[in-house]
């Protein structure tokens, strides 16, 4: 994973979580105190609602009383009732439906002792029926009971008492109510996200539909009430009733699911926001580690020209700024290494020429105080001793003057120019001495503009190079490969082969004098090569691998006093 | 003979001036007769100019909207009129506002009019008839006719606010006889449903479907009087309003047990039944119901001579 991914994740993880953190608890905490609220707010509701119920139930009761009263004193009634008066027949059978006008009831019966329907205001023609177990199981409930009255278009649910008057030494019951239907329901169950239903033994039941159908609710409580079922013509009971007070759970619900939308929309445009600006930060941070890097990997020991300077006064600036540092100690060292090792090399040259010179001179030495004593001993056989000796002085003037010539090849003088490269590598190459199974490969630039150079030195430079590559084939098959290229406004010149390549030990004494791992060779060769590199101002690296080939490239950088190619003259 | 045809409960008033009524105990001093005078009615004005032009005095002369304007046939022979509707609830203070004439069936307006002494009134004819339509097929004639006597006399002294009497036998109906009915079949669906219809715009009728599911859980023996095939239904059974063009067409097509529809009177009037089918209908004659004309007894003249003297006729042929 690189420090930029690592980047970008920390600055989302820092800007995400926290966020993620605060929603979940808001949310919970929000949700918490919602539901809370919502639920006080449905029992206050619920408790309204019973209230209103019995509130209702005591409505109909002082309303059957005051009718009580009033048929107490209503002589008609009276004359009816207990004289059995024919002409007040019917004015009785419109009582009930006139009482139950003026009450507001929806139903009415007046019954007399034996249960006999006197007269009836919810179904005027039901007169004469019998019915006398309602009156007394409503009397059984003590206070308001469901009950299913009976009408010409079919059974209505009503909310009942009863009451009763006295005349005339007999009881008449009074049996009224309020009736309970959809619309009674939803004026029960108080606002929109309730509904109130009722239930009962062997009903359908009926609702208040003020929540869809399609809505999730919950139930908030439920009241029992009694219930006087059954219609006529078979016994009645008293069983029970239940009003169920449920609340819509759609508002809160959506509530919930708005407040979630929110959070992910703000997380996702958090993200969004973090992302883009840990992507701008990481490449902000990373972008300079990567120039950097580039810069670090360009150093090596003869390429110690990479610059490091930077305006920055942070941790990178200070890190370039320590890396410079380090190059410019690298090129110092390098230099005195370099120094120390061409004064060693010259003590060590110095030191060879002595040792050689020496044993050049000693058989000179040795003729000539062999002439000496001749001369001064027998002197007519001076001339004699001298032919015979003279080989032997030829010889050492001979080995001196090839010695001469061999040191001389260590200090070449540059005859710089502008030469064309490329002729020189096929030139290399024309008389490169291949083993018979190896190929030479020629990758050559096009267009590469001259080098202001010595072509003779290139010549030698690329001769060892090749010649080294091709020795290092060892007589088997392979490949060498001469190559030319644009190198940072230079030319590279690079010649790599498919040999057996160098281990570490031989790589770094490659370059030594007279270290040579061919026999029959001087260990001058790659020696030579790098004096003359240097020569050049150029740089030399060596890539190789034990038994994959080495590959050896040769810099040469531009020559800034290189005049600008001559333009051809205007057309006039 | 008056042909009324005014439904049950409605009302019709008829203001009149220069005339007197010859059985009043107190004439007032004639009054002069106004050329014109303002009719109020309940129903549709042009069913009471119909009755008032059947009764050979009046003409109509013009007509706009709900406004109906009659002239006497002989020139001279009396004011002028002109029908207007009121609301059948407003009847009494029609008659507190000065009204002549008010012909109503309202119980409340009647017992009203007898505290007045100012007024009078008389009964119309029996002009309209009660009758209850059973599915063929489900019913026959073999119900005992004292119990039916019972049923039609319980129905007709409770059942009903108006003034009504049981049909006793058909010849107080002079319909085809219910032999000549038919019990076929086919086409009609095997079982109604449990329900009574009657027209939703008939007081009267619904009293009497009321009355039926009623008797039908106490007194099912008066039921059975009529049709087994209701007291059949049971305690499901249930009375129910539908539009007035529907109401036999229900029962021929099987989706009611049996309806309760008024006819006029005289003659038959099941032909004019909408949707009834004589040949997959039983009739079931139950009531006759009949209105009250109320006048103002200083009233004097030609015209409310010639309408006292059709209403006595009309009363002769009543009980």
């Amino acid at each position: 994973m690189t420090f930029r991914t690592r980047l970008m994740i920390a600055f989302a993880v820092v800007a995400l979580a926290p966020l993620v953190v605060i929603a979940a608890g808001v949310r919970r905490e929000m949700d918490q105190r919602l539901t809370a609220q919502d639920d006080r707010r449905a029992a206050a509701l619920a408790a309204v609602a019973s209230a209103d119920l019995s509130r209702r139930g005591t409505s109909i009761g002082e309303r059957l009383a005051s009718l009580a009263d009033a048929l107490s004193d209503d002589n008609r009634f009276r004359l009816a009732a207990t004289q059995a008066d024919a002409a007040q027949r019917a004015y009785v059978l419109d009582l009930a439906g006139r009482e139950m006008r003026l009450t507001g009831l929806s139903m009415l019966q007046i019954q007399d002792a034996s249960g006999r329907i006197l007269s009836s205001g919810h179904f005027r023609n039901e007169y004469d029926r019998l019915e006398p177990d309602l009156p007394a199981l409503l009397a059984s409930t003590h206070r308001a009971a469901l009950v299913q009255a009976r009408t010409a278009d079919g059974p209505m649910l009503v909310l009942a008492r009863v009451d009763s008057v006295r005349l005339g030494g007999r009881v008449f019951t009074i049996v009224g109510g309020d009736v309970v239907d959809s619309a009674s329901l939803a004026r029960l169950a108080p606002g929109g996200d309730f509904s109130i239903a009722l239930t009962w033994p062997g009903g359908d039941g009926i609702a208040a539909a003020a929540i869809p159908a399609n809505q999730h609710t919950d139930v908030v409580a439920r009241t029992s009430v009694p219930y006087i079922g059954a219609a006529a013509g078979s016994a009645r009971s008293v069983q029970s009733a239940t009003f169920t007070l449920s609340r819509s759970t759609a508002a809160l619900d959506a509530l919930r699911q708005s407040v979630d939308i929110w959070f992910v929309a703000a997380i996702a445009v958090t993200a969004t926001v973090a992302l883009a600006a840990s992507t701008w930060l990481a490449a902000r941070v990373s972008r300079p580690l990567r120039a950097l890097a580039e810069q670090t990997s360009r150093v090596d020991l003869d390429r110690l020209d990479v610059e490091f300077g930077t305006g920055r006064d942070d941790e990178i600036g200070a890190l370039s700024r320590l890396l410079g540092a380090m190059t410019h100690r690298l090129r110092a060292s390098a230099a005195r290494e370099r120094d120390a090792e061409r004064r060693a090399a010259v003590g060590d040259l110095a030191r060879q020429v002595n040792h050689d010179v020496k044993n050049g001179l000693a058989p000179i030495r040795h003729v000539l105080r062999h002439l000496a004593q001749v001369e001064r001993d027998e002197p007519a056989r001076l001339p004699a001793v001298f032919a015979e000796r003279r080989p032997t002085l030829d010889a050492s003037v001979e080995y001196l003057d090839t010695l001469a010539r061999n040191y001389a090849r260590l200090s070449p003088r540059l005859d710089v120019s502008p030469c064309d490269a490329n002729a020189i590598a096929r030139t290399v190459a024309a008389g490169a001495s291949l083993p018979r199974s190896a190929a030479l490969v020629l990758e050559l630039a096009v267009d590469l503009p001259p080098i202001r150079a010595d072509a003779l030195v290139l010549r030698r430079i690329l001769e060892n190079l090749v010649t080294n590559a091709c020795d290092a084939l060892d007589g088997r098959g392979g490949t060498v490969t001469i190559g030319t290229a644009r190198a940072d406004g230079g030319t590279q010149l690079t010649v790599s082969d498919t040999g057996s390549g160098m281990t570490r030990d031989q790589l770094n004494r490659a370059f030594d004098d007279f270290y040579t791992t061919k026999s029959g060779g001087t260990g001058l060769g790659l020696s030579i090569v790098r004096r003359l590199v240097a020569d050049l101002g150029g740089a030399l690296r060596v890539d190789t691998e034990p038994g994959a080939g080495t590959r050896v490239s040769v810099t040469i950088p531009p020559n800034e006093n290189q005049p600008p190619p001559e333009r051809p003259p205007e057309p006039r | 003979m008056i042909r009324a045809r005014i439904a049950s409960g409605t009302v019709f008033v008829v203001a009149l001036a220069g005339c007197s009524h010859p059985g009043a105990p107190i004439a007032p001093p004639p009054v002069p007769m106004p050329a014109s005078l303002d009719v109020a009615v309940t129903d549709a004005p042009d069913s009471i100019a119909g009755w008032l032009s059947d009764l050979g005095a009046y003409q109509l002369s013009a007509r706009s909207g709900d406004t109906v304007h009659l002239e006497p046939v002989v020139d001279g022979a009396g004011p002028a009129l002109v029908l207007h509707r009121v609301p059948a609830r407003d009847a009494r203070d029609a008659l507190d506002a000065g009204v002549d004439v008010l012909l109503t069936a309202d119980p409340d307006a009647i017992a009203y009019a007898t505290t007045r002494a100012d007024l009078t009134s008389v009964p119309t004819a029996w002009n309209r008839a009660y009758l209850l339509l059973v599915r063929a097929d489900q019913s026959s004639d073999s119900e005992p006719a004292p119990a039916r006597d019972t049923a039609r006399a319980e129905l007709a002294t409770g059942a009903v606010r108006v003034e009504a009497r049981p049909v006793s036998a058909w010849s107080d109906y002079p319909c085809p006889s219910p032999a000549g009915a038919s019990t076929a079949t086919d086409g009609i669906a095997a079982a109604a449903r449990p329900r009574i219809v009657y027209s939703r715009t008939d007081d009267v009728a619904r009293s009497v479907a009321a009355r039926l599911v009623a008797i039908g859980s106490s007194r099912r023996e008066l039921l059975a009087a009529f049709s087994a095939a209701l007291v059949n239904t049971g305690d499901s059974l249930r009375a129910e309003g539908v539009d007035p063009g529907d109401v036999a067409r229900e029962v021929a097509r099987g989706s009611a047990v049996a309806a309760v529809v008024a006819v006029p009177l005289p003659g038959c009037g099941v032909q004019d039944v909408p949707g009834m089918d004589p040949a997959r209908t039983r009739i079931i004659p139950l009531i006759q119901t009949r209105e009250r004309l109320i006048a103002r007894r200083s009233l004097t003249g030609r015209v409310l001579a010639a309408l006292a003297q059709a209403i006595s006729d009309s009363a002769q042929a009543g009980p």
